[in-house]
């Protein structure tokens, strides 16, 4: 006979259950009480690699010809940041930078080498551009002990082995010289191994930036080789002449297998784009750098032609500010809020990084096709990378934060503002009603002489909302009642809730006001009954309150259990019984 | 005048984003604060050129559709959370190839009956056991709904005599499970797979949470989404902020202050304060305890004792890959293949403890199930392993990169001689994440990605049966892979309802 599941189950001992708490204590309590720890290795390794921000102060300034500076920089003394961190060769620094009124960020490749991070020193390379808003300020304003504030490294404009190919052809443009300079001082120090040709396009012979550096470079080091290509003279001394074309490219090409590293000015990746499908090389051996800030969006073929050359308004929200800002449309979402002095989260600036995704609540936008590095799942709810996002039309962004579409305040405050509308109410209610159980009790001739009806409601009832309004801030009917329903186990919305929660506020309400405005009322008409002939005020009072009181019970309860839901919705108090499962 | 929440949420992980959502239904001020640009935690993707990489999900299995929608999928509709799902057709190929070449090589298909069917031809005769097998799972399913029922204080007499079977599946690892129902050897080696999910051996395991886990896989079968974790987490936020939830990003808790033994508020890296009395961390004990608290000496010691007893339970690498031929000309036919070189967990588990011998992995190709995963003529494909222990506790700074970049290709290769497919010549972006980019973006100690280590004394069942009196400061709760359900997207969404729920009994209860 086959055995059934318990039978199987049976060699399981039921002691390990029984066993299990037992040992799960007596385990924790041989434990130390130390705080535990947090930092290993691996944390340790990664705040090394990837610091949040880096404070390093200029030590030494060079003039390279030519409008461009190195700026050698170390960890400023002082601050948090005590080494640098290390980088992969190509990568760069976003620099921030605070100009005028203006909260920027700047990307700069870091044009040393990595070992030299090792010895606490980056170098950036910087170009004085005419129309540089931030290379005039750094030029202007860095000195020897400035301090500047940096990300950690950044950027996959690096070499990768298990990717590219051990040849690499880099086509160099200007100052976009400076990550393949870094990648050339790794390769000559041994921290990368690979061959390294570059080709080096600049406008004129004398205007070469790192020209020198290059050249002793590829002279200690048999795998690097340098070409330059001059595109302005005639006679370019022995250089090539020209643009980096696909023919000069394989001139200089090693054969076999290679990489293509591109880093240069937009213009010359658009020139580039047509010469490199000559070389047929597939799409994993050309790797470009992000080149920064994109220039003249209008030009582009899908740019819509009705927006060129007007500008927008852009709300922009973040917590804790909200803000519109002209956004023209031939500049970023993220050059507009700078301009306007709004601090915006960015690295890149070139759309790939992601770093200052934000929510385009509503607006027209455009992307230039190729900057458009958002996840798939961010398109489908509009989320942009406004460095790279350009306004057509007026928009609404929210930049590091979303808020609720609810607006509440805390279940505290509710709770107040729910109490003090429901006092009020039932205030008025209550008012209302004492006169006219009054009125009715009043002999004719106490009528007579008492005042008009409507000019006692109104009294009546400003005397319930003060004596209402002094409960409120006196009395905790409110705590009394959340007492009953956590007792009763009542959930919000239900009916058995209401009923409870609305007792203590209406027993209390009634009680009091009426005890007053019976009062109030008896002593005036007290006063109207000559001496002699009225009985004790006390009494008078009395009867009068039990008369009223029974009725005032009852109206202020279901006033209450009436309006309390009405009153509990619109404070957005929370409702319905958390959910079984 | 600082502003003021019922609840605080310290990190949009998996746990924080669905107790931002909870809390936020059920009426609660909740305001969630993120380190991170972007919410997610691991549940998320990044671009490399032209490809979106997942950073974390392979398949979870608690979905479901009409008839067979699971736990995960009937929370999201009670939230009302709407993303597009696909279904995974075979659950996983696994291929032990040791010294001696393949000595194993099985595909699971999901689905009772294919199950069945495939086992059968690798083991023929073992029907009647797996029989037994999801026998056993039904007896875990009363068991586990009478614990529910009883709201976590359940009558151990009742236990014992009415929920015999599962009280004794309770007590005893896999294994020992295994051994009691007398599986065979040969679906043990198949059905043993999936315990890098779980992050430990088989002989320490709780029999409950890995047999409920293939249970799901085998018959429910699994899910990933469209348009990877990254959607899922964009969802959850946004259902959130509908509900009236606020975000802020880009900053981060630095610590959290109490008041007279209760939490009174948090503060933020940009030195702002908010008022709070409930406070939900995503964030390891560890690091709450340690670096956070104003006054560390208000958490009960048994707590700390507690932090420092356990271990922690899973450290991740993965790379990432983008290739530029289709999974069809490589001759990718799987989605995910664990690669091995024994069957043995108890082996696997051990080599898993340093890179020299951690070769054991899973490989998983995106576009076998989201043929639009990436460009048409290239492939989303990834090598995952875990770390058993602090294994890259070698490294610096300097080392870095060469280290992790040696170590791949040690997989690479691996993956290539055992499955006879050549990746290395079509390598157009890659991405080499260690558990120090997972210290980096979550700041977990050692870069752990499975909260604790699933001890004996500390499994799913150890942890579950005790929650009830294991407290800490009034106020706070942890959710996420270091919480009571331990790791998983299901188990670290349901950490996020069920402590929003705990909240709101608290504030209810007048508890503040």
């Amino acid at each position: 006979m086959s055995k059934n599941i318990s039978q199987y189950l049976e060699s399981l001992d039921i002691h390990n259950f029984e066993e299990m708490i037992p040992r799960r204590v007596s385990t924790i309590n041989s434990a130390s009480p130390e705080l535990p720890q947090s930092e290993y290795n691996a944390n340790r390794v990664a705040r090394a690699l990837h610091p949040e921000v880096q404070y390093l102060s200029v030590r030494e300034v060079i003039d390279l010809k030519g409008d461009v500076k190195n700026y050698l920089l170390e960890p400023a003394p002082g601050t948090d940041t005590t080494a640098l961190a290390y980088f992969r060769a190509g990568q760069y620094l976003s620099v921030k930078l605070k100009i005028g009124e203006s909260y920027l960020t700047r990307p700069y490749s870091i044009s040393s080498s990595p070992a030299e991070a090792l010895k606490n020193r980056y170098v950036l390379t910087i170009k004085r551009l005419d129309d540089g808003f931030a290379s005039q300020y750094i030029f202007d304003h860095w000195q020897v002990g400035t301090v500047v504030e940096a990300s950690g490294p950044q950027g996959e404009f690096v070499y990768e082995p298990l990717r590219d190919a051990n040849n690499l052809v880099a086509l160099a443009g200007g100052s976009g010289i400076t990550p393949i300079y870094s990648l050339a001082q790794a390769i000559a120090d041994g921290t990368e191994d690979a061959f390294l040709t570059i080709l080096y396009g600049s406008r004129k012979s004398d205007e070469v930036i790192l020209k020198k550096e290059l050249e002793n470079l590829a002279a200690i080091c048999s795998k690097i080789k340098v070409v330059h290509v001059i595109s302005d003279e005639e006679d370019t001394g022995g250089y090539e002449k020209g643009f980096i074309t696909a023919e000069l490219i394989q001139k200089y090409a090693p054969d076999g297998d290679y990489s293509i590293f591109v880093s240069g000015p937009a213009a010359m990746y658009k020139f580039l784009d047509q010469e490199l499908t000559k070389l047929g090389l597939p799409r994993r051996r050309i790797r470009y750098e992000v080149f920064g800030e994109y220039k003249n969006p209008e030009q582009d073929p899908t740019f819509p032609a009705e927006a060129a050359g007007k500008t927008f308004r852009l709300q922009v929200d973040m917590h804790g500010s909200k803000k519109t800002v002209v956004a023209k449309s031939e500049e970023s979402m993220l050059v507009a809020m700078e301009r306007a002095g709004i601090e915006v989260p960015s690295i890149c600036r070139s759309g790939e990084c992601g770093f200052c995704r934000s929510r385009l609540v509503s607006g027209r936008h455009y992307i230039p096709g190729r900057l458009d590095y958002r996840r798939m799942a961010d398109v489908e709810n509009n989320y942009i990378h406004p460095c790279c996002t350009f306004a057509t039309g007026d928009g609404h962004i929210r930049v590091a934060s979303n808020e609720g579409d609810i607006k509440r305040g805390t279940l505290d405050q509710r709770k107040k503002k729910v109490g003090l509308v429901m006092t009020l109410i039932m205030s008025i209610m209550m008012g209302i009603v004492a006169t006219l159980i009054s009125r009715s009790g009043m002999p004719p001739q106490a009528l007579a002489t008492a005042p008009p009806l409507p000019v006692m409601m109104l009294s009546n009832v400003l005397m319930s909302v003060v004596v209402g309004i002094l409960i409120w801030l006196i009395i905790p009917s409110a705590k009394w009642g959340g007492a009953l329903v956590a007792k009763a186990k009542a959930f919000p919305g239900t009916f058995k809730f209401t009923a409870l929660n609305c007792l203590p506020i209406s027993a209390v309400n009634s009680i009091i006001i009426s005890m007053v405005v019976s009062f109030i009322n008896v002593s005036q008409s007290h006063a109207q009954i000559p001496a002699g002939f009225a009985p004790p005020l006390g009494a008078m009072w009395f009867s009068a309150w039990i008369r009223m009181l029974p009725l005032m019970l009852v109206i202020a309860y279901i006033t209450a259990m009436i309006v309390s839901p009405l009153v509990v919705k619109w404070a957005k108090m929370p409702a319905g019984p958390p959910a079984k499962k | 005048m600082a502003e003021k929440y019922d609840l605080v949420v310290v990190g949009a992980g998996n746990g924080g984003l669905m107790a931002a959502c909870r809390a936020s239904l059920m009426g609660l001020k909740t305001l969630v604060i993120e380190k991170h640009n972007l919410p997610g935690g691991c549940a998320t993707s990044f671009r490399r050129g032209r490809f979106e990489f997942e950073a974390s999900l392979h398949e979870v299995t608690d979905f479901g559709q009409g008839s067979a929608r699971g736990p995960l999928g009937y929370l999201f509709d009670e939230l009302g959370i709407e993303l597009e799902w696909l279904s995974i057709p075979d659950a996983y190929r696994i291929v032990v190839a040791g010294e001696k070449g393949i000595e194993l090589d099985a595909t699971v298909p999901h689905g009772r009956d294919k199950f069945f069917a495939a086992m059968e031809e690798k083991c023929p005769g073992c029907t009647p056991a797996l029989n037994r097998f999801f026998n056993a799972c039904d007896e875990i399913d009363q068991g586990l709904m009478y614990l529910g029922m009883s709201q976590g204080k359940p009558d151990p007499e009742v236990m014992r005599t009415k929920y015999e079977n599962f009280t004794r599946l309770a007590g005893a690892t896999v294994m020992e499970a295994w051994r009691a129902l007398e599986i065979p050897q040969c679906c043990i080696d198949i059905m043993s797979a999936y315990w890098p999910y779980q992050g430990g051996d088989l002989e320490t395991l709780d029999a409950v949470r890995y047999f409920k886990m293939l249970q799901g896989y085998y018959t429910d079968g699994a899910y990933i989404p469209k348009l990877r974790s990254h959607q899922i987490s964009t969802a959850v936020e946004k259902r959130a902020r509908q509900l009236g939830c606020d975000f802020w990003y880009n900053r981060e808790v630095v610590r959290i202050t109490t008041d007279k033994g209760h939490i009174s508020g948090v503060v933020t890296s940009d030195g702002e304060t908010v008022q709070t009395n409930q406070v939900i961390s995503n964030v390891f004990p560890n690091v709450v305890y340690s670096r956070m608290l104003d006054d560390p000496s208000l958490v009960p010691e048994y707590e700390l004792k507690k932090a420092n007893a356990r271990s922690f339970g899973g450290r991740g690498y993965t790379a990432l890959i983008g290739l530029d031929k289709s999974a069809e000309e490589l001759g990718i036919k799987d989605y995910a293949v664990f690669i091995s070189t024994s069957a043995d967990s108890g082996e696997m588990y051990r080599n898993c403890f340093s890179r020299e011998t951690n070769d054991n992995f899973a490989a998983t190709c995106l576009n076998i199930v989201n043929p639009a995963a990436s460009p048409e003529g290239t492939t989303h494909f990834c090598i995952t392993c875990l770390f058993t222990a602090e294994g890259w506790d070698d490294v610096t700074p300097e080392n870095y990169y060469k280290t992790k970049r040696d170590y791949t290709m040690n997989l690479i290769n691996r993956y290539e001689n055992t499955m006879g497919i050549k990746i290395k010549d079509s390598i157009e972006e890659i991405a080499i994440a260690t558990p120090v980019t997972f210290a980096r973006y979550l700041g977990s100690p050692q870069g752990a990605i499975y909260g604790y280590f699933s001890d004996r004394w500390d499994g799913m069942m150890a942890r579950l049966f005790s929650e009830g009196m294991e407290q800490t400061i009034p106020g706070l709760r942890f959710v996420g892979s270091h919480g009571v359900r331990l790791s998983g997207y299901l188990p670290t969404y349901t950490s996020g309802d069920i402590a929003a729920k705990q909240t709101m009994g608290d504030i209810a209860g007048g508890r503040k």
